[in-house]
């Protein structure tokens, strides 16, 4: 069923122009130089420190890491990160 | 995104810190709640510092209860705590008290007493029946009379004044007077006769500038002239020629100056009931307080009760507080009941006639002035009809009947 799902959403971003985030329930992440990371469609928070934010998505993890972590705005399905960031990484479960 | 914190410092919110194992994993539970969480901050392995609103702290705690961690509220910012924080300072609410209060008594105060169009002497004058009244600088208006009260009270109390206007600009009375005679303008009139004013007989004359043109115990007819305003030598010809030959008049233009007086007389009819009910004030009097809230809503706090008095006349006086510049709808009433009594009486004939007489006298005493002298009287005739004794009276009066007549009057 959701790979079923998964193939239709595909179809759709390809030949209709949809955004992939909405289609397919994907994160979106949009950062600004390295101090802001703004975190959209995510499944949970599951580390947080000075660090290190560690997230959960739809297909894994996305692990962030850095310095003087701040969570400036924290919204069930969207997080505003800030401090200064080195490493942006996806970790497939 | 800061939409959310904008209006957060009129709502108020505070600083927590959650300690426990992983804490960053209650604000999961928190947001899932609705809970608006910000500012995180990881202190160390077991601290997380956060921000939260004021009407979420319930949220937070009913959270925590199946929770292990444990919540410390740090600090509070933001409007309400403020205002609480505020409300606990009891110097600061003392002297914000004091403050409003003495911004108040001020607006209340009089501060300025301005007085206009009227001599120094006068203006002394009228500022020390002010002070008689209870007006002078830093008195509290509130205990003052209206402005018209002063007025009426100044009128009657500085006879020299003709007109005084009472204004209260704020806190300042502003005061324009008229005095009564401007004696300047009298001190110069120009050539003149004086001329009877009503027929009578002379009984006594002071001339001080002018020619006499009638003797004591002369009759004269109104118009006719008393002391002639040309003095010198008169040419024999009768006064009518004279004026038709001009060159020939080479007498000197004066104004006449003095007192006539004659004996003149006056026929007064005056009736008088034998029965008579009028009213009066006893001089009794009742003072109540209201306290004055909006136009028509009083509440009294001083006098209660009815007064007592069968008939009263009531008179009603409101003065409202001030703030600064505006007037509040708050004041104070002020209410007082004169009572008044009825009052019958009845007359012999004889009474009644005396009553007559009086009146008569009064009333012509009135008519000629203070200077004038009532010499005799006489009662020409006498009735009763109609419950009321009807008199004619009639009198005889020493009275100055000299008045000013122009000399180009006649060219």
């Amino acid at each position: 069923m959701k790979k079923w799902q998964q193939r239709i959403g595909n179809w759709f971003t390809e030949h209709l122009d949809m955004p992939a985030d909405v289609v397919l329930e994907l994160p979106r992440i949009t950062t600004i130089g390295h101090f802001h990371a703004y975190i959209e469609n995510h499944r949970g928070l599951i580390l947080f420190s000075d660090n290190e934010l560690r997230l959960r998505l739809n297909t894994g993890f996305l692990l962030i890491t850095g310095e003087s972590f701040v969570l400036k705005v924290m919204l069930p399905e969207e997080i505003l990160l800030e401090g200064k960031m080195k490493e942006f990484k996806f970790i497939e479960s | 995104m800061k939409k959310h914190t904008q209006d957060i410092y009129f709502t108020g919110y505070v600083t927590v810190l959650i300690k426990g194992d992983r804490p960053e994993l209650f604000f999961n539970q928190l947001v899932q709640e609705k809970v608006l969480v910000w500012d995180i901050i990881k202190k160390d392995y077991q601290t997380c510092e956060a921000k939260i609103r004021k009407q979420d702290i319930s949220k937070l705690r009913m959270k925590r209860r199946r929770t292990g961690y444990k919540v410390q509220f740090r600090s509070k910012h933001g409007f309400p705590f403020l205002f609480t924080s505020i409300l606990r300072k009891k110097p600061l609410l003392l002297g914000i008290f004091i403050s409003i209060l003495s911004i108040f008594l001020l607006s209340n105060t009089v501060w300025k007493i301005d007085i206009k169009g009227v001599s120094p002497e006068l203006e002394h004058q009228i500022e020390t029946q002010l002070d008689e009244y209870g007006v002078r600088l830093g008195a509290f208006k509130l205990t003052l009379g209206a402005p018209v009260d002063i007025q009426q009270r100044l009128l009657q109390d500085i006879p020299e004044l003709l007109w005084i206007g009472v204004q209260e600009k704020g806190t300042t009375y502003a005061l324009e007077g008229v005095p009564k005679t401007i004696v300047k303008e009298k001190e110069q009139p120009g050539p003149r006769h004086l001329v009877a004013k009503k027929k009578g007989v002379i009984v006594d004359m002071f001339v001080s500038e002018g020619a006499p043109q009638v003797g004591i115990h002369d009759y004269v007819e109104p118009g006719d002239v008393l002391v002639s305003g040309l003095i010198g030598k008169e040419p024999p010809a009768a006064t009518e020629e004279e004026e038709t030959e001009k060159p020939e008049d080479t007498r000197k233009q004066v104004a006449a100056t003095g007192n006539v007086i004659a004996r003149t007389w006056y026929n007064v009819s005056v009736s008088v009931p034998l029965n008579e009910t009028y009213t009066v004030l006893s001089g009794n009097q009742e003072t109540k307080y209201a306290a004055q809230f909006g136009d028509n809503f009083r509440v009294p706090f001083w006098g209660f009760g009815d007064s007592g008095y069968q008939d009263a006349q009531e008179q009603t006086s409101t003065r409202y507080l001030r703030f600064l510049r505006w007037k509040l709808p708050l004041g104070v009433t002020k209410t007082t009941e004169y009572e008044r009594v009825s009052k019958q009486v009845k007359r012999t004939k004889e009474e009644a006639k005396a009553q007559a007489v009086k009146l008569a006298k009064q009333d012509l005493q009135l008519q000629i002035g203070k200077e004038s002298d009532i010499i005799s009287q006489k009662i020409l005739h006498e009735t009763v009809e109609n419950g009321k004794v009807k008199l004619i009276l009639y009198f005889q009066v020493n009275e100055d009947i000299a008045t000013s007549q122009p000399l180009s009057q006649g060219d």
